[in-house]
């Protein structure tokens, strides 16, 4: 079901809030011993929040736009009084003082959150199985990651626990898990939504968005979060997000994404380049000649500033701690060095190493440069096309283990996603059929605050292609 | 420019206060330069002249009004989070000798 469907049942009175919340809590129960994507439930919560919600509603008062709506949250916001843990043994018992920006606005508007759900520990990774707490499974395959970091989102979206999800995008983490699990994602513009709560991993990239079923109800969801927050000085007025149906004029398919392409995989797109051509769209291949440079450029940024953000965990002011014999330095480091996962670990030395002495012009400048390069590429596009499109990901969904012997393996799997993120701009992924049962996304990228156009053309392709995925069997 | 080796990560760590065994330092070294060996792909590209870009909003210099604000959280809050706490302070380790 989707939010505006759920939406248009309340308001003809076919459904109440607690309804639709309990139903949602009912499917954690019948599914999550497979998915696993939940990490703490908030039934009390989230049963008063919709009984309250059933309450204005009979008693005519102002409703908000998402109204009695049932949702998850990645486990990276933080809700007043609620574990907030980034899956991380670093904050297994840590309870937030406060509210994210992003989750009172959507509470403010009548979203019910019923529960946070996994992730890569800090959002480092791109399966969940560097979660502290185990992975999630991919609901149209659980022999299959749901891909991450923010894969609890998909697959508790995917697996029909709530109407929609928030999850955090630094390298295409709300994106790859959203192909992975056959559901929408989207990554808006840098600074559109505010990140006041939400626990940092690299703050020159990162970003939230929502996951949905649907293009409209993505659209809806940026909207209502999006705005200057006086907590998050990175924010930026926001303009136009929401967009009614809109044909794309020109449209720039991204050769360096495309020619890399298995033959199998390369199909289905082609097919689906040929529908949109079919319905009316201009397709043209466009160069991007940097974004091969795009991947290395993103891991070196990245470590470098997640070691810094990082930087905080230290066992005196919140979070976990050890008792050590030494001095207070000591103590910081048996602390670090006990409750982050090992991938925390790689990504803080490798940022570390990075901005040290002697080598931060070869790395860290470097990479600043590349970035330059990769936005102008973008640039230069954007001036003849209104949007670009290709995939999300060079490959569907993998198999748990298949990428666990060298970690950069799991690197590669963002390849077509971190140049969005070093750019800026906004981009979303739509589900496609895939090679096999299992999903493939349809990328969409326009240029920064360019999120109408973005969300405009989403919603044609959508009515397009008409995409039927296999049914999801738990 | 990927050459590590366990010294050099060792000494890394220090640096980033994170202890690890010395079983663990074979691997984790090996780990560190699989992913410099990736990033070493960078060197390749010709950057000369080119502008460092740190951040891509073009916002600068946010600023607003230099008046009090109270905090929405109480202080005690805060503290009640910290591992070590008496007071109304944080307990640390002794930090001058």
């Amino acid at each position: 079901m989707t939010i505006v469907e759920a939406l248009a049942r309340l308001e003809r009175g076919e459904i109440t809030a607690v309804e639709l919340t309990q139903q949602a809590l009912a499917r954690i129960d019948e599914v999550d011993d497979k998915v696993a994507a939940v990490l703490t439930r908030l039934d009390d919560r989230a049963l008063a929040a919709a009984a309250a919600s059933d309450e204005k509603r009979k008693n005519g008062e102002a409703l908000g736009r998402l109204e009695g709506i049932p949702f998850t949250a990645k486990d990276m916001f933080l809700v007043d009084g609620v574990r907030t843990t980034a899956a991380s043994k670093m904050l297994d018992n840590f309870i937030a003082p406060f509210t994210a920006t992003a989750i009172k606005k959507l509470e403010a508007e009548g979203a019910i959150l019923i529960a946070t759900v996994n992730q890569d520990e800090y959002a480092h990774g791109g399966s969940t199985e560097y979660s502290a707490y185990g992975p999630s499974k991919n609901p149209r395959d659980i022999g299959r990651v749901p891909g991450g970091s923010s894969g609890g989102s998909a697959a508790a979206l995917a697996a029909g626990i709530g109407l929609f999800s928030v999850g955090t995008d630094t390298g295409g983490s709300i994106r790859q898990p959203a192909a992975y699990c056959g559901v929408v994602g989207v990554k808006p513009t840098y600074g559109l939504i505010s990140r006041f709560g939400v626990v940092a991993m690299a703050s020159s990239l990162d970003v939230i968005g929502p996951f949905a079923h649907t293009a409209e109800d993505a659209a809806l969801l940026t909207d209502i979060m999006a705005g200057q927050d006086e907590m998050d000085a990175t924010t930026i007025k926001s303009e136009k997000v929401v967009s009614d149906v809109v044909s794309p004029k020109r449209v720039g398919v991204v050769r360096e994404y495309i020619q890399t392409l298995d033959a199998d995989v390369r199909v289905r797109y082609d097919e689906v380049f040929a529908q949109l051509t079919k319905a009316g769209w201009e397709l043209e291949e466009v160069s991007l000649p940097n974004l091969e440079f795009a991947l290395p450029c993103y891991y070196v940024l990245t470590p470098s500033e997640i070691s810094s953000n990082l930087e905080r965990y230290d066992g005196i002011r919140y979070g976990s701690s050890t008792e050590s014999a030494g001095d207070l330095e000591a103590m910081y480091s048996a602390t670090r060095g006990k409750f982050f996962g090992p991938e925390v670990k790689r990504r803080i030395l490798t940022g570390t190493y990075a901005l040290s002495a002697g080598y931060y012009d070869a790395y860290y400048k470097k990479a600043m440069q590349l970035r330059t390069l990769v936005c102008q590429d973008f640039e230069r596009a954007f001036s003849e096309f209104d949007i670009l499109i290709g995939p999300t990901t060079p490959t569907e969904a993998f198999k748990f283990g298949e990428h666990s012997a060298d970690p950069t393996e799991m690197y590669l799997a963002d390849i077509m996603t971190v140049a969005a993120n070093l750019a800026g701009i906004p981009a979303i992924s739509l589900p496609i059929v895939g090679v096999s049962d299992m999903p493939l996304g349809l990328q969409i990228m326009a240029p920064q605050k360019g999120e109408a156009a973005m969300f405009g053309a989403a919603r044609d392709a959508e009515n397009i292609l008409q995409v039927q995925l296999a049914e999801v069997k738990l | 420019m990927s050459e590590v080796n366990e010294e050099i990560v060792a000494k890394v760590a220090r640096l980033a206060r994170i202890a690890f065994s010395e079983s663990d330092a074979e691997a984790t070294t090996q780990d560190v330069g699989r992913v410099l060996h990736l990033v070493d792909a960078l060197q390749a590209a010709n950057t000369e002249g080119v502008t460092p870009t740190s951040q891509v909003t073009g916002l600068q210099d946010v600023l607003r009004e230099d008046a009090v604000v109270s905090s929405a959280v109480p202080p005690e809050k805060l503290l009640e989070r910290a591992p070590r706490h008496e007071g109304g302070y944080i307990v640390v380790k002794r930090v001058l000798g």
